[in-house]
């Protein structure tokens, strides 16, 4: 039962303190610092919370996924388990390559355990059902198609989540939260029309990119993923040209290159999973209330993007 | 109950003694992705299967994005080596698989 929301800063934020805050709970209320568990794909907040728990000596444990980017559950759970006191990282699903995780497992595994679980729904709260059974759950209203830097933190009655010194108190302004709030009203009006439009268009895109383009890595789960998004990588091209050659055409996508990010790594996910990071661009589909001309984008892009990865490799001097 | 993770930022020189010594070595350490994942094929596509050709860069995605083009072309990852001079970066190697 959520009995506590916070908000915060975005869903980094919030998937952080949410994390931190079952840590130092825990702690506070036992002898030992308990254990962290995270998988290899998790958001890089989470990431960077597993950095500074082992830098101060408490273990840390990192669950691998396999080439669809997918941890196992069981596996998971042995490891928790395994840790005594422990709090557990626990991803519905990867917002870059979309896979759906096997979160609802964990959660009913670990339920009445010494284990205390952060469900991580910033891909895709608002979008897809969220199971029940975690300590706390963090959420990012850009996943609902709201406005960015608005994450959400909830807490459980039975979580251990404490609040830690100093609160958490980020500046937020009333018209981010409101204009959030009509946003996920709007998506969950139409969620299932939404999800099987989408679904279909990702499909599609998964299916005819590979015929149009040659060397071409899909990577993500071609069934169990989030209806929405959809990542590729061209071989011998770069991330940055290509996002940039599709801006000028008007299509705004993402990438996980690392030419494309500000770090200049390349994205950790791709990396965990052995898919090719160069030349990735990330596709995460509005719901139609929110672009009328989803279809026509997706036309669009089926068209222009055969010859973007084209000229981008003429540049780069591909074979 | 389980061994916390080792530091994933330690080098494990060990498994260097298991990679073959190198045919080819291609000194990709002044370029960016995907430079030297093309300048891998290139020397792959115009030599025979089964040359073992190291790629030394210091570009991140080279370790993620040489194993990657590998499974994409029927190559085999072989692993890693110290740049053959002993400079910065890593030396990525790879035996070729079937031409193209």
């Amino acid at each position: 039962v959520p009995d506590g929301l916070h908000l915060a800063a975005g869903g980094g934020h919030a998937v952080a303190e949410g994390l931190v805050g079952l840590l130092e709970g825990m702690w506070a209320a036992g002898q030992a610092p308990p254990a962290l568990v995270v998988s290899s794909v998790d958001h890089s907040a989470a990431l960077r919370v597993a950095r500074w728990w082992r830098s101060l000596g408490h273990p840390v444990h990192t669950v691998n996924v396999d080439s669809v980017g997918s941890f196992d559950a069981a596996e998971v759970v042995e490891l928790a388990l395994g840790s005594g006191p422990s709090v557990v990282c626990v991803q519905l699903a990867n917002g870059e390559v979309g896979t759906l995780q096997p979160a609802q497992d964990v959660l009913a595994q670990l339920a009445g355990t010494e284990s205390f679980t952060l469900l991580d729904a910033t891909a895709c709260a608002g979008r897809i059902p969220l199971p029940s059974g975690w300590s706390a759950l963090a959420a990012d209203a850009t996943s609902w198609c709201g406005p960015r830097g608005v994450g959400v933190l909830l807490t459980s009655t039975s979580s251990p989540w404490r609040v830690r010194e100093p609160a958490l108190e980020p500046e937020l302004a009333v018209a981010p939260m409101v204009a959030a709030a009509a946003a996920l009203e709007q998506v969950l009006a139409s969620r299932e029309v939404d999800n099987a439009h989408s679904f279909g268009l990702v499909a599609r895109l998964r299916r005819e990119l590979p015929l149009l383009v040659d060397d071409l890595d899909v990577p993500g789960d071609p069934d169990s993923r989030l209806p929405h998004v959809l990542t590729v990588s061209a071989l011998y091209a770069d991330g940055e040209s290509i996002v940039r050659r599709l801006d000028d055409l008007g299509l705004a996508v993402g990438s996980g290159s690392a030419c494309a990010n500000d770090s200049g790594e390349p994205s950790h996910v791709l990396a965990a999973m052995g898919a090719l990071t160069g030349g990735n661009v990330r596709l995460v589909l509005p719901v139609t209330a929110a672009d009328p001309a989803l279809d026509q984008a997706v036309d669009q892009f089926l068209l222009t993007f055969p010859d973007v990865v084209r000229s981008v490799r003429t540049m780069m001097g591909a074979p | 109950m389980t061994e916390p993770d080792a530091n994933p930022f330690e080098p494990a020189d060990s498994h260097f003694a298991s990679v073959p010594t190198p045919d080819v070595w291609l000194d990709e350490r002044g370029a960016r992705c995907p430079a030297p994942v093309i300048a891998l094929a290139r020397a792959a596509f115009t030599r025979p299967a089964g040359t073992v050709v190291a790629v030394m860069a210091i570009d991140p995605a080279a370790g993620t994005d040489i194993p990657a083009w590998c499974r994409l072309k029927g190559a085999e990852y072989l692993g890693e080596l110290p740049p053959r001079d002993g400079g910065e970066g890593m030396a990525y190697v790879v035996r070729t698989g079937a031409a193209e």
